[in-house]
């Protein structure tokens, strides 16, 4: 082989090796929840997950984001009263050594501080940049490579933005050359758009008489354009990328402004779900940008439920069925024409407890969900019902819970699915475990 | 066989007696006039209950425990009366002795009933009953008033009390309970409590305070054709409402808004996330005083009763209204104005006062160093007025007011080991202004829900709890804890 050539094939061999399937933001590339990975073990091994390396880390909600042979993730430690010092890291994806990390103080006093342990949004790759957010609105542009900061926003001091009770949670969406961040700002900042570059502002929308929701942006194409979805405490609304042009809203108050779930889009319909109002299933128009109600849950009560009243996960779509979890840790099925219970059982989460939940990913014809007692299951859903295949031990749970529950803490980060491995965060470590089927 | 008396005799002697008796706060049940000569209630007689009055009475002595039953404030209606009008050349003043006699003892004729059955409950067992003065029957302080009630109770005078020396206090010291007039916000309070009174050519007179001056009149012009003016919750609310039904312009509206502005209503506020770590803003009192006009235009939300009311009124009235504010009024107001501003943008679940989510308000300006996540104490004039009022809260549990007609939620104003300040509600029929469907329903439509607090006896810590005196789905009469 010569020279030249040998080179090309070393890089396509490293290439396939070391890059494989990233999952480089929020619930994965597209923010759809699904890993597309094959090669994945069946069930898990009885003595557990083989865990690859285990890295101590400081306190924090964000899941880890994995690209390019890094794993990046954000969290906190305290230093004095509420002040703390936040953290972005990046990992290297092998070893599980730290290679950099970039601080910025923080101060939570403002927060329900039972729930104030650091940052929440998933950091977002975007390839020699990751975007971090902090639960304070700090959003930092960091090169990849070093750590280094490009350039930085502060939401409360150059937006007006006051930061909602549980922290800034929207991790900020790449598009193209810009970056999308769920801001808050006052008066008319709600959403704003940055040169991903520069950090220079393109466009800001969206008004500020209600507080910004902890919803990540995204983008769906449908009717032949590209829709920036924005659910916010008072609607859903479907934005222009490009410009921030509004293309269509439908009016849906989320009371104590917990737009915390990720809408669901899926064919032409597009769902969201919140604790205390339900589900609201929008019907989009198949040729131009807008949508309708197509149906709404009934119950504004988060105890005596209707459809489904999801905390912190998000729901899916499956053909014609949606599987989610609702206040108290019931998995659901409901028809998606009608929101029509299916069936209910507990027997994923376990516990029946306010808030308790679990995030579904997508592979194959089966999902991986990890629930906040730490434990990894393998499941198929179907209207038939929910059959568990596998169940183990992931993480510890250490997360703060405002109630009892049977292990006393929770587990609510959301891991990444990544190059056959599963990467999972608490509060003291991250670690990488391998999900490859075995030879 | 003569053992287990023994032992039985010895456990009864070595359980520890409680050191606090149970008490029962009732409150603002304002009996009045009673009925005119038809035979009709007259239209300021809000205390139409004798029955269930009597029967809860009943019930409570069904529990053969010993109580302290504590009337806290205007037991009576002797503010307002349609025969004796304590009419007087300085109209500034309330009724003298005379005439505060001739009112009370038209409201102990018209209640004997009621009256009695206190009398009966206060000297059954070890009973007590304690009537703590309120600022619509203050005039139960001046000395030739009050036997005119204490011949009504029919009880020995060391069993039916008048609380003259201002709060009621358990013999425990754990429980502090008075009507809640005198707080240093509110605008009824008088410039000398226990001693609400002014001397006039001769004679002495019940102050009338600056709240009276702006709401008394309004209701004696209206309760006839809207009798539940003064049953909405919070007591004085009633008045936009009713303003806004009436469509014609207020004759002096300056002193009426400024009254409403003052009406805080902590109540309507769900949850408190704030952990106790953040502190309350600045506000920017020199520029608020620059534009007091637009600083009181701004201050109630456009989905008020009474914004139609403020829409119209000239930036002079509105300047008048708000140059009457003292600075703490001020302060009071904004932080309330920036309490409902959070609870709207993050689209609290309220309870009562507003309906749902609303339109946004805007803040007062704050100063400059006191903007972002750490200043965000909205509770700093709630609990500040408590605390400057109670002073040193050594010792106490448990602080009961009454006065606002409204249960509102309990808070520890003194931080989470100090006591915590329940309001009684009212015994009587009220609204919540979520609740009114006509502003002009009479008086007996009102639900069927009577408000009062309860503190078990205890050896130890005294808890309060609120509860009410209501129909259950079988239609009878229970006692139940909360809120009607």
């Amino acid at each position: 082989m010569t020279g030249p050539i040998r080179t090309v094939v070393l890089v396509l061999l490293t290439s396939a090796i070391v890059y494989g399937d990233d999952w480089p933001e929020w619930r994965g590339a597209g923010r759809t929840g699904v890993w597309n990975e094959t090669g994945i073990l069946e069930t898990f091994p009885p003595g557990g997950l083989t865990v690859r390396w285990r890295t101590p880390i400081h306190a924090g909600y964000a899941g880890p984001s994995v690209a390019r042979g890094r794993v990046y993730l954000t969290d906190s430690r305290r230093t004095v009263g509420n002040r703390a010092i936040e953290r972005a890291l990046a990992i290297d994806e092998q070893s599980g050594k730290v290679l950099w990390t970039q601080e910025w103080p923080a101060d939570y006093t403002g927060l329900q501080l039972i729930y104030a342990i650091g940052p929440r949004a998933t950091p977002t790759v975007d390839g020699d940049r990751v975007y971090v957010l902090g639960a304070m609105g700090r959003l930092l542009a960091l090169e990849t490579a070093t750590g280094r900061i490009a350039w930085q926003k502060d939401f409360v001091r150059e937006f007006d933005a006051s930061i909602p009770s549980w922290g800034m949670a929207g991790a900020p969406l790449v598009d193209g050359d810009r970056l999308i961040a769920l801001v808050g700002g006052e008066p008319n900042a709600k959403v704003v758009a940055f040169n991903k570059h520069t950090g220079d502002e393109l466009w800001r929308a969206l008004s500020s008489d209600w507080e910004p929701g902890y919803n990540p942006p995204t983008i769906i194409t449908h009717a032949g354009s590209r829709q920036l979805i924005i659910w916010h405490p008072r609607a859903v609304s479907s934005l222009d990328p490009a410009t921030g042009k509004i293309y269509w809203e439908v009016e849906s108050e989320v009371d104590m402004g917990m737009t915390v779930a990720t809408p669901v889009h899926r064919g032409s319909h597009l769902l969201v779900s919140s604790f205390y109002n339900g589900a609201r299933m929008l019907q989009l128009d198949n040729d131009k940008p807008g949508a309708r109600m197509l149906w709404a849950g009934t119950s504004n009560s988060e105890v005596a439920t209707d459809a489904i009243h999801s905390t912190i996960s998000t729901p899916v779509i499956d053909g014609d069925y949606i599987y989610g979890i609702d206040s108290h840790g019931e998995l659901r099925c409901l028809e998606v024409a009608t929101g029509k219970r299916v069936w209910e059982t507990m027997a994923l989460v376990k516990d029946r407890a306010r808030w308790a939940t679990a995030f579904l990913v997508r592979n194959g014809d089966r999902y991986f969900i990890n629930n906040d007692r730490g434990e990894l299951v393998i499941a198929k859903l179907s209207p038939k019902g929910y059959h568990e295949i596998s169940r183990t031990q992931l993480i510890e749970p250490t997360h703060p819970y405002a109630r009892r529950r049977e292990l006393g803490a929770v587990h609510w980060s959301h891991p990444a699915y990544a190059n056959k491995h599963i990467f999972v965060r608490n509060d003291r470590e991250i670690l990488k475990a391998s999900l490859a089927k075995e030879p | 066989m003569r053992v287990l008396p023994l032992i039985l005799g010895a456990a009864l002697l070595a359980q520890p007696a409680p050191d606090g008796r149970r008490i029962v706060v009732i409150g603002d049940l304002h009996m009045g006039p009673g009925r005119d000569s038809t035979g009709g209630w007259h239209a300021v007689e809000d205390f139409r209950w004798h029955d269930e009055f009597v029967r809860f009475l009943d019930a409570l002595s069904a529990e053969p425990v010993a109580t302290d039953l504590v009337i806290t404030g205007d037991l009576f209606e002797l503010l307002q009366s349609p025969d004796i009008p304590c009419a007087y050349a300085n109209g500034v003043i309330g009724c003298n002795e005379e005439d505060a006699r001739k009112r009370l003892y038209i409201a102990t004729k018209a209640h004997a009933g009621e009256l009695a059955a206190i009398g009966k409950y206060a000297s059954a067992g070890s009973n007590r009953a304690y009537v703590v003065p309120g600022d619509h029957d203050a005039a139960l302080l001046m000395p030739n008033v009050w036997p005119i009630a204490l011949k009504a109770f029919a009880a020995p005078a060391d069993r039916v009390m008048l609380v003259s020396s201002g709060p009621w206090r358990s013999a425990d010291g754990r429980v502090h309970v008075e009507h809640g007039h005198q707080l240093p916000l509110s605008a009824d309070r008088f410039s000398k409590w226990p001693s609400p009174f002014m001397v006039n050519g001769g004679q002495t007179h019940v102050e009338r305070s600056w709240g009276e001056f702006a709401l008394l009149p309004f209701y004696d012009r209206t309760e006839a054709r809207y009798p539940i003016v003064d049953n909405v919750a919070e007591e004085g609310v009633g008045a936009k409402f009713v303003a806004a039904a009436m469509q014609e312009p207020l004759p002096d509206p300056a002193p009426m808004l400024r009254l409403l502005l003052t009406k805080t209503t902590w109540q309507q506020f769900r949850m408190d996330l704030d952990d106790g770590e953040v502190q309350a803003p600045e506000w920017d009192l020199a520029k608020i005083r620059g534009d007091l006009a637009a600083f009181v235009s701004t201050s109630l939300p456009s989905d008020d009763p009474f914004a139609a009311t403020v829409k119209k009124l000239s930036a002079f009235e509105l300047g008048e209204a708000g140059a009457a504010l003292t600075d703490s009024q001020i302060v009071a107001v904004c932080d309330y104005r920036a309490a409902i501003r959070r609870a709207r943008r993050r689209m609290e679940r309220v309870l009562t006062q507003l309906a749902g989510v609303g339109p946004p308000i805007t803040e007062c300006p704050r100063l400059a160093d006191t903007v972002g996540p750490a200043f965000e104490y909205y509770w700093r004039s709630r609990d500040r007025q408590v605390r400057d009022h109670i002073g040193d809260p050594k010792g106490l549990d448990a602080i009961v007011f009454g006065h606002t007609h409204l249960l509102d939620r309990p808070y520890r104003p003194f931080g989470e080991v100090g006591p915590v300040v329940v309001t009684s509600g009212a015994w009587q029929r009220t609204i919540h202004p979520n609740d009114i469907k006509q502003i002009d329903a009479p008086l007996e439509s009102l639900p069927a829900c009577y408000s009062f607090t309860q503190i078990p006896a205890a050896a130890g810590v005294r808890t309060p709890r609120q509860w009410t005196w209501r129909l259950n789905d079988q239609q009878q009469w229970v006692m139940a804890a909360g809120g009607c």
